[in-house]
């Protein structure tokens, strides 16, 4: 940090930023400086050895693993001709969300039965059921899980990334999937 | 201290299980916070220390690292003034991401979402003053290190701007 040598400070500010990519969702891509310090901290072989010194105990796995436990399972209801239910499924596949997917045959009519609008009264597919979430809206699903899981590819935490991510998504429901549909 | 290659006995203290509040751990740390270092001294008396910036400070002492070389109180100075910086600038923010994303969720505890949020935001506002710091200084941005340095050297004037904005 303080001249060309590594320095305790070097040590400090690697330790934090790897604390924050580590169990967190932060990346460190948009700032290409600190990327690169990070990048050449963690090849350094004493800092791996100190990373790796919790690998027998498992406490990071431990933790991540706890934290994938703490999330419940959400439940899709989609129809596979449907462009919107597939850029979910693709999403989630990415991204490697699970889902329980319900199949609903909009050929057959299905989304209008009592069955589906009871637990859908909108009667639109795609939609979501997380414990107390409803959704239906292709866009919302995906922000919402996007958001839920932290995922790199919406890249929620990033404002300026996000912001580009949206404008692109809002171009592509209206220029390219309208005419499609 | 595997970088400056001191050895050292390692004793994992479970957070989760509440280790850190156990008769024992009080007994070296009253605080009951991690890290905290004993060293048994040549007079039979045991060095108890908490802490982490005091503990890597007298270690670096102790073994003469050349992470923090005694020999230069300027060059000490500056590798002080940039941890200062990191812990001011990084840690606040950091502290909240992980109780409200990690420990939060793992406890079970409320999530304040947006004091998570508030937190990438200020976060991203270091980092990226740190970043475009050691873009301007183009000099240094050739080695390997240059980006930590950056954060000492705008730790008064780059950084503070941007926290209180």
């Amino acid at each position: 940090m303080i001249g060309h040598e590594c320095s305790m400070a070097d040590v400090y500010l690697a330790t934090y930023l790897s604390q924050i990519t580590e169990l967190a969702s932060l990346i460190l891509s948009p700032y290409p400086n600190v990327n690169r310090f990070f990048n050449n901290m963690r090849s350094m072989p004493h800092f791996q050895a100190s990373l790796q010194d919790f690998a027998p105990s498992g406490v990071l796995v431990n933790v991540r693993e706890q934290l994938r436990k703490c999330t419940t399972t959400p439940v899709l209801f989609d129809f596979v001709a449907s462009p919107y239910s597939r850029i979910i499924r693709y999403f989630c596949k990415a991204s490697a969300i699970e889902l329980a997917v319900t199949p609903v045959n909009l050929f057959a009519g299905e989304q209008k039965s009592a069955q589906f609008l009871a637990a859908n009264p909108s009667g639109k597919v795609p939609a979501l059921h997380d414990q107390d979430v409803q959704l239906d809206e292709c866009v919302a699903i995906l922000k919402y899980l996007a958001n839920k899981y932290e995922c790199l590819l919406a890249a929620t935490r990033l404002p300026t990334l996000s912001e580009t991510i949206n404008a692109a998504i809002e171009w592509i429901m209206a220029a390219v999937l309208t005419p499609c549909t | 201290m595997n970088a400056a290659d001191i050895p050292i006995n390692v004793q994992l203290v479970d957070l989760f299980k509440g280790e850190h509040h156990g008769a024992k751990f009080l007994e070296l740390n009253p605080r009951g916070t991690v890290p905290a270092l004993s060293d048994p001294m040549p007079g039979g008396e045991t060095l108890k220390l908490y802490e982490s910036a005091a503990i890597m400070r007298y270690l670096a002492a102790k073994h003469h690292s050349p992470l923090y070389p005694m020999t230069s109180p300027r060059h000490q100075a500056r590798i002080d003034m940039a941890i200062e910086s990191v812990l001011q600038a990084l840690e606040p923010p950091i502290t909240t991401i992980i109780f409200n994303e990690v420990v939060a969720r793992l406890r079970r505890l409320d999530q304040d979402h947006q004091a998570a949020q508030r937190a990438y935001l200020e976060l991203g506002g270091v980092l990226h003053s740190i970043d475009s710091y050691a873009t301007r200084m183009h000099s240094l941005s050739q080695r390997s290190h240059d980006v930590a340095h950056t954060a000492g050297v705008c730790a008064d004037d780059t950084l503070r701007p941007i926290r209180t904005r």
